[in-house]
């Protein structure tokens, strides 16, 4: 079958082309060793089928974050038949150097000019047979969102053949020097030789990476630095500017710019959602709306309970029991799964019930924002305050998706730049950050009592601030600098956000069900050969220290296994009756700051190291119980009774 | 011709043309050459808090200090704006 891959900067309006190409059916797969999403789908176009693949957005075939070094890769292994490049009319001028990439590297580029209605509102007029033909390659103008020249895009990928495009010359000393190295390679790892020249004069990590083993390699080396000390500034800076002043040059003759008139509403709410007066209350909002209403209220409130109470407990579960009880005549497979541990009981149905709705809801509110452009003013906003933490804006991003699941926001630190700010943020993410199942349930427990909420937001808000704080300056190291493009606001799709929270939450959810079901059945385990209870009288003492009865020994141990097992065995203990307002705010506070689930300790095992991993949970373990010795001392020695 | 004013000290509001970019680090200038900042050419300084945000063409780029330090530039007159 023949493959079409989709490349682009952010905010261009790739997604919607791939969905309108593949129909309603799409999967992600996440790249061997990466969070990073890629879509994959099917398309017949005249007839023919052909897999269509969307990649991560890139500003450059030279990598720097890790969606780059994906695409990257993507493209240097996959054999293309057409490989579509969406740029945004508007900002022509600035990605026409990726185009100008893709053809040097020899691919089979079809431009494809979205958004072309934006940028006529601005007062911009292409003429996109000109380029067409000064760039030999096909270039298809669309506006995706409103379904324009989509079928001439179909077309074209349909009736592709590779023809020579046209070839662009550097400065007559960088032409030596490319042309010196790529007679010194023996092959093209992927691209062609001359855009493996022009890379590795740039100073592009990757291909000297796959070049090392070259024998030439030392001689190419050389060639590049005694080139390099006739300019002031990088070489890849200099190729970048050569290729912008010629990029520069064709337009003249391709684009008229009118003045411009621009000034709506969305446009209007983007400048007042970025400028520091306005954006933090409208950040507030957003995280008032999105996160607690929706996902708290709705998601953890709502739908869990509605779920559990008239699905499950009335429908589902007397079913499953009475088959299960009925069917199979041993008691010890009986309790395994249906049992207080069984895999039903805990498993399947805390992964139904509790995390399938709030990670839902929570997915659905992450699309809206991610959909709408406003995620980069979020990173914005909070990047002053972030670099005390030793993180950047762009850690918003995994710090955020902890709200909703730690284990997914530690492999998406991944996307920090360097190894300290991904360090940093998983210990932050593993200590301060609740998981959206957590927050949901903690919410519901506290909500009756405003004072007690208000002292455990504001204790692991200020654990946040202090302990990034205080972690940053006990291991300083390297900083990355920030940088982030602001797209404009737009309205999003909506069968788009439903497609992508769904696709996502499909994923999710086939990852976490078998450490669900593992989970049970290891507490089946321990339960049913007398381990639980020793276990749990070994931890008594230590639940006495904090004023707390000891039947919420288990919640804890629970805790440890998923985040929210703990704070639901909280939710029982509670409804009995057994804890006392203060009892159950040192609990919330112990629990949300103490060790991440199991599945999350797995994922920074992975991602971070056995050692360092361990350091950071004995470190965890420590300032949970501290913190919650603290409030409860506080509490006790003042006298207070919340 | 002088040598310019980092981006730093100028105001919000302001258009300028870049004149230079002075650093040699690598990962800096990459980072904004794909965004098009390339002596020679204009761009519109619209906030500086809490993070500096240029418009370049119809793109805005928000960078901290770190980076726009780094960029050396002079307010465009009146009349070539």
């Amino acid at each position: 079958m023949s493959i079409v891959v989709l490349i682009g900067t952010p905010n261009v309006g790739k997604s919607v082309i791939f969905n309108h190409l593949t129909g309603t059916y799409a999967t992600v797969s996440n790249y061997p060793g990466t969070t990073v999403d890629i879509l994959r789908g099917k398309a017949k176009i005249k007839g023919d089928s052909y897999e269509i693949i969307d990649t991560p957005g890139i500003y450059s075939l030279i990598p720097i974050t890790e969606e780059e070094r994906v695409t990257r890769n993507l493209l240097t292994q996959i054999k293309a038949k057409v490989v579509v490049h969406v740029i945004d009319a508007k900002n022509i001028r600035r990605m026409l150097s990726i185009s100008l990439q893709l053809i040097e590297a020899g691919l089979p580029v079809i431009l494809d000019v979205n958004m072309v209605d934006e940028a006529k509102k601005t007062g911009m007029t292409l003429y996109a047979n000109r380029l067409s033909s000064l760039l030999n390659i096909p270039v298809v103008e669309t506006s995706a969102v409103r379904k324009l020249g989509l079928d001439t895009l179909k077309k074209e990928i349909g009736t592709y053949t590779y023809r020579d495009p046209i070839s662009f010359h550097y400065s007559a000393d960088i032409e030596s020097v490319i042309n010196a190295i790529s007679q010194n390679l023996s092959q093209d790892y992927g691209f062609t030789k001359r855009m493996l020249a022009i890379m590795l004069i740039s100073g592009d990590e990757c291909s000297h990476g796959l070049i090392k083993n070259e024998q030439t390699y030392e001689s190419i080396v050389n060639e590049i630095t005694s080139l390099q000390e006739h300019y002031p500034c990088n070489l890849s800076y200099i190729i970048s500017q050569q290729r912008q002043e010629f990029i520069d040059y064709i337009l003249k003759s391709v684009v008229i710019y009118a003045a411009r008139h621009h000034n709506n509403l969305l446009a209007t709410l983007g400048r007042y959602s970025r400028e520091p007066l306005t954006g933090i209350p409208i950040l507030c909002f957003v995280l008032y709306f999105g996160l607690y209403l929706i996902v708290g209220k709705f998601g953890a409130g709502f739908l869990v309970d509605y779920m559990d109470r008239s699905i499950f407990s009335q429908l589902v579960t007397p079913w499953v029991e009475f088959y299960v009880r009925a069917g199979i005549p041993w008691e010890w497979l009986q309790t395994l799964i249906v049992g207080e541990y069984g895999v039903f009981t805990l498993g399947i149905r805390y992964a139904m019930v509790i995390i399938l709705p709030i990670v839902g809801t929570f997915f659905l509110v992450f699309a809206f924002l991610e959909d709408t452009g406003y995620l980069p003013r979020l990173a914005m906003l909070v990047d002053s305050l972030f670099k005390h933490f030793g993180l950047n804006g762009r850690a918003i991003i995994p710090i955020t998706l902890g709200t909703g699941c730690g284990t997914m926001a530690v492999m998406v630190t991944r996307t920090l730049e360097t190894r300290r700010e991904r360090i940093l943020a998983t210990f932050l993410l593993a200590l301060t950050i609740p998981c959206s199942a957590q927050l949901g349930v903690i919410l519901s427990l506290l909500s009756h009592n405003n004072i007690a909420l208000g002292i455990w937001a504001c204790y692991i808000t200020m654990m946040f601030i202090m302990v990034g704080w205080i972690s940053a300056k006990l291991y300083p190291g390297e900083k990355s600098s920030f940088y982030i493009e602001i797209p404009p606001l737009r309205l999003p799709l909506v069968q788009n956000i439903l497609k992508k929270a769904w696709v996502r939450m499909v994923s999710y959810f086939v990852e976490i069900l078998p450490i669900f079901l593992f989970t049970s059945f290891i507490m089946w385990l321990l339960d049913r050969f007398g381990v639980l209870s020793t276990l749990i009288k070994a931890l008594n003492p230590l639940m006495l220290t904090l004023g707390l009865p000891q039947e919420i020994t288990p919640a804890f141990l629970f805790g440890f296994f998923r985040r929210d097992y703990g704070a639901a065995g909280l939710y029982d203990l509670s409804n009995q009756g057994l804890l006392s307002d203060n009892q159950l705010l040192v609990a919330a506070i112990t629990l949300t700051l103490f060790v991440p689930c199991v599945a999350q300790l797995a994922v920074m095992i992975k991602e971070r190291g056995f050692v360092l991993s361990l350091f950071m949970v004995v470190i965890i373990a420590f300032l949970a119980f501290a913190s919650g010795w603290f409030v409860q001392s506080v509490l006790t020695s003042y006298g207070i009774v919340l | 011709m002088t040598a310019g004013l980092s981006i730093i000290k100028c105001k919000a509001g302001e258009k300028v043309r870049i004149i230079t970019i002075k650093t040699t680090d690598d990962k800096i200038l990459h980072k904004l050459a794909v965004f098009g900042i390339f002596p020679g050419g204009e761009l519109t300084i619209l906030q500086i808090r809490p993070a500096y945000v240029l418009e370049i063409d119809h793109t805005q780029l928000a960078i901290d200090r770190d980076l726009a330090k780094n960029i050396y530039v002079r307010k465009l007159l009146d009349e070539e704006v």
